[in-house]
């Protein structure tokens, strides 16, 4: 077929994106196959039009598109999109995964971010505009001039209860939250605390049951009236949600059994000393006389299991001011 | 070993990628060629590029050597790289009546318009392994490729005779036995499901669009689930075609048609008796229903899957499905189970670190387990007082009584 | 509408991803001062931009136009009013939008966009969607484009005094508007008393402030 050559002109203005704005170094860095943020304009302007509903709508599901990344879906496709959708070039990002920066997902996440936008990265909570997380909230409180995006795998805290979308649709558009209530007591009863262990049900707002994504309970009050925007992405769910600053969340409790953390008092990380921050088991091999970690294949009992904080950027703070 | 307690996440990354690199080479064979897996992987082309829901069969061959032949990750890539495309223009529809076929069958007449055409199919070969593949070379290739050129020109038809053919089901309709598709619904621009979020129930753009991205083997679980026995369509194969459709689209500036190319593709529809819960009707027009199914490339399982799928779907949502329905009829459970690249991200997925999730569960069990005992000691305790208060032997006395020390109670 | 090629991308880029911040920023603190930039492209957006549609002389606020074609594109459809009234298909400002974004013109209980040429509504907010119970986030998004914007005290005749709160809001907060009808005020008010549906709106003035003013946002005029 023949081309004309307007079209022409068209297709390359689209395919090779003008440099003009950036700087000499970024240019050379960047990389010109990918628009920057990867995701062209028109999925950007989607996910940026549904977050803004979000916002509007704190822990409402927002259904989005969610375009095919190249990370894998199940894996922080939702936080990405957020992320790729929110980024400006002036931007300082943290991506974390259980606390940790050096996580091997939190590694790859920021790798392709940083692939495809350049952006300046940090592990210093307190430095960073965006941080991208996994299953946690960093310790250290955020501020208002701060963005959380949390990757989110179940999105719907009814699945719980009721794995059909369109039926647990119509639960959250009429309030029926009443399925959840009866789990959350048929668990109490049996076994004495609720089963649901991470991503705990909050009420936001007092209107729409929000799953916490698996954070740990530990992490649930960070979210009532915070300072920071928190932003919820679902890639393969195809959902985004929100909790803007200043708004209530209140995890679902009974009058006789109030919410509990996993927080065992005492407790302390064997690295910095700290009693307040939610604290993972990790086990420690023993070193042998020469100093190498001895492997016991037959049995673990030369090392030993030891709490450690598991936002480490945090704890290695800590340690410095110790 | 230490792949996150530890530091060295990033080191460990960059070389799990080298690792990737030296498995895929250590066998020092001949590297191959993107040509040759086009050509020769036809098949696992046509699959990558259906399930990566992108028609580009040298990037498909490129996704299936970097993925070392595994169909879910080349798909992947095809998926990942297709999202980063400019949405150019939207094809005009086309027609399977449009199309230049290479084969062409029906089960539901010996004889039909235009005639069977039965192509390039293994369909009827005994399934017996070809030592003879073994010492194949360029030359066996070559004289193979004359003799079937000669052969071909001694009966060759002439042009534009060749490859087009009504469509049955246009018979079957002319002949008043087809239930009219609804109309509106059919006419309706379909549903981008790349674009857009989906909601249930979804129109039936969304159906087939999910559906023809997805997973071969999910989808032949699924139609095989319900003509095994978890539903009650039966259905006959109305017509499928594999061949050349041609690619349209308007003219940017000036709003002509063009054809831009063409892609090779799979078509099948199925047909299975429209049940009516209604007597009445079911009396006065008894008629059949029609399942579509499409993929790209040559895909015959695929297309005929998601045909029988799309049929009891549809029987499905119309209340017409008799007896047992089964999974297969759901449209929600189908529809978000059947994508290669959600269901296998999601599954593989346990495989990223969990500990901080895990340690919280560790915590729910010990409550659970401390409430356990401690309700167990609570019930021993009024069981206890229970028999005290009944004046009943204790459980201690009771032992004593009914195994009692020496063994020589009976005589 | 492939128009929008023509234009520098990465410039229209950067300047998109800081507009939604500044956009995100205002929903998710109603009330607070976000300075927008200023859309000014090379080979830009504002070259033939259409002028006031009832006011004679002036243009239309650049920022609020610009801020609005951040957010719109083929995928959805909008609505312009100035006066009191909906514009229609043949008028410039249609037009120039539709040419630029993709977006096309429907009638205002379909769209999902709705832009105001000025503080005022005329009624018209009320024909806006204000989403289902099922799908609360298809109501619309309402940009109005207002004289000044202030969070330091204002007296005067033209200044509102509104008082905000809400999620988002620690206590409360206090807004100046000028160039807005104390009766829209009611109108909006009224669009946001069946919670989750609701309108969700930005104030944007001529020096390029923007308000956002979430369906979540209680407002009262002092």
């Amino acid at each position: 077929m023949k081309q004309p050559d307007s079209l022409k002109a068209l297709i390359t203005q689209l395919t090779a994106p003008s440099e003009e704005a950036t700087s000499s170094d970024r240019e050379q860095e960047e990389d010109t196959l990918y628009n920057f943020g990867f995701i062209d304009e028109d999925s950007k302007r989607e996910v940026r039009r549904k977050l803004l509903k979000a916002v509007a709508i704190p822990g409402h599901l927002v259904p989005f598109a969610s375009r095919d990344l190249p990370v894998a879906k199940g894996w922080g496709t939702g936080g990405l999109q957020i992320t790729l959708a929110l980024v400006k070039p002036d931007d300082t990002l943290k991506v974390i995964d259980q606390g940790d920066d050096d996580s091997v997902n939190a590694v790859n996440l920021r790798r392709f971010i940083q692939k495809t936008t350049n952006l300046q990265v940090t592990t210093d909570t307190l430095e960073a505009t965006i941080v991208q997380t996994r299953h946690r909230v960093p310790e250290e409180p955020l501020g208002e001039d701060q963005i959380l995006v949390l990757q989110v795998p179940m999105a719907d805290p009814l699945r719980w209860v009721e794995p059909s979308i369109e039926r647990s649709t119509e639960m959250h558009a009429e309030a029926d939250y009443a399925p959840i209530w009866v789990y959350m007591y048929e668990s109490v009863v049996r076994s004495g605390d609720v089963d649901i262990s991470s991503q705990y049900p909050v009420m936001v707002e007092e209107r729409y049951l929000m799953d916490t994504t698996p954070a740990p309970r530990y992490d649930v009050p960070a979210l009532h009236m915070s300072k920071t925007l928190y932003l919820y992405g679902a890639g393969r769910e195809k959902r985004i949600y929100a909790i803007p600053p200043y708004s209530r969340v209140a995890p679902l409790e009974f009058e006789d059994y109030p919410f509990k953390t996993e927080q065992k008092p005492g407790q302390a990380c064997e690295k910095c000393g700290s009693t307040a921050t939610y604290l993972t088991q990790h086990y420690i091999e023993a070193k042998s006389v020469d100093g190498t970690a001895s492997h016991s294949a037959t049995n673990g009992t030369e090392g030993y299991w030891a709490f450690f904080c598991s936002d480490t950027s945090y704890c290695n703070k800590r340690k410095k001011v110790i | 070993m230490g792949y996150v307690a530890t530091k060295g996440g990033t080191e460990a990354v960059l070389k799990a990628e080298q690792l990737v690199e030296y498995f895929r080479l250590r066998g020092e064979s001949e590297p191959i060629r993107i040509e040759q897996i086009q050509d020769q992987f036809r098949l696992a082309v046509d699959r990558a590029m259906g399930e990566g829901s992108l028609y580009a069969p040298a990037l498909a061959a490129l996704a299936l050597k970097q993925s070392e032949g595994d169909a879910v990750e080349a798909s992947f890539l095809l998926r990942a790289y297709r999202s980063t495309l400019p949405r150019l223009s939207y094809s005009l529809p086309t027609s399977g009546a449009r199309m230049r076929a290479i084969r062409r069958i029906s089960s539901t007449f010996k004889d039909i318009p235009g005639g069977q055409l039965l192509g390039p199919t293994r369909d009827y070969q005994p399934r017996l392994l070809n030592t003879l593949l073994n010492h194949e070379s360029s030359q066996t290739v070559r004289r193979y490729l004359a003799d079937f050129e000669a052969q071909v020109r001694q009966n060759s038809p002439s042009d534009g005779q060749v490859g087009y053919f009504p469509k049955v089901i246009e018979s079957m309709r002319a002949q008043g036995i087809m239930a009219e598709a609804e109309k509106g619904a059919e006419e309706e621009e379909p549903f981008d499901v790349t674009r857009k979020a989906i909601s249930f129930p979804a129109p039936r753009s969304v159906r087939l669009q999910i559906l023809t991205r997805g997973d071969n083997g999910s989808l032949l679980a699924f139609a095989y689930s319900s003509i095994r026995g978890y539903g009650d369509v039966h259905p006959t194969l109305g017509e499928m075609r594999v061949g050349y459709l041609p690619v349209e689209v308007n003219h940017p500036l000036t709003g002509e048609v063009v054809e831009i190319g063409e892609i090779l593709a799979t078509e099948c529809e199925m047909v299975s008796r429209v049940k009516s819960t209604n007597e009445a009707e079911e009396e006065s027009s008894p008629k059949f229903g029609l399942g579509y199914g499409f993929s790209f490339g040559h895909g015959e399982d695929k297309a005929v899957s998601m045909a029988i799928l799309d049929r009891v779907l549809s029987a499905s949502k119309a209340g017409k499905l008799h007896g047992q329905s089964g999974p297969a009829a759901n449209e929600e459970f189908v529809l978000l189970h059947v994508d290669a690249i959600e269901a296998s991200g999601f599954t593989a997925h346990y495989k990223l670190p969990h500990y901080v999730t895990f340690q919280a569960d560790i915590r729910v069990l010990e409550r659970a387990k401390d409430h356990a005992t401690a309700k167990s000691a609570e019930s021993a305790e009024k069981h206890r007082r229970f028999r005290q208060k009944l004046a009943l032997p204790t459980e201690a006395d009771e032992v004593e009584r009914i195994m009692p020390d020496n063994g020589e109670d009976e005589g | 509408m492939q128009i929008v090629w023509l234009q520098s991308p990465q410039t229209k880029i950067y300047y998109n991803a800081s507009t939604f911040r500044h956009l995100l920023d205002s929903l998710a603190r109603p009330g607070k001062l976000n300075q927008l930039e200023y859309p000014e492209i090379p080979g830009g957006w504002l070259d033939e931009a259409p002028t006031h549609p009832t006011r004679e002389n002036a243009t239309l606020n650049p920022y609020a136009l610009g801020a609005f074609l951040s957010l719109i594109d083929g995928e959805v459809s909008f609505a312009i009013a100035s006066g009191g009234t909906w514009l229609q298909q043949e008028s410039a400002a249609v037009r120039w939008l539709s040419l630029r974004s993709g977006a096309s013109l429907k009638s205002p209980s379909a769209v999902a966009f709705a832009f105001f040429c000025e503080g005022r509504s005329g009624g018209l907010l009320k024909e806006l969607s204000q989403g289902t119970l099922l799908e609360p986030e298809s109501s619309a998004t309402a940009f109005y484009c207002v004289e000044q914007l202030s969070d330091t005290p204002k007296t005067g005749r033209d200044w509102l005094e509104l008082e905000l709160s809400g999620p988002g809001i620690l206590h409360s907060r206090r807004l100046y508007v000028a160039g807005m009808e104390r009766s829209e005020i009611v109108a909006i008010n009224a669009s946001r008393g069946n919670y989750p549906l609701g309108i969700d709106l930005y104030l944007i003035d001529t020096l390029g402030q923007c308000v956002g003013l979430p369906r979540t946002t209680k407002i009262l005029n002092r």
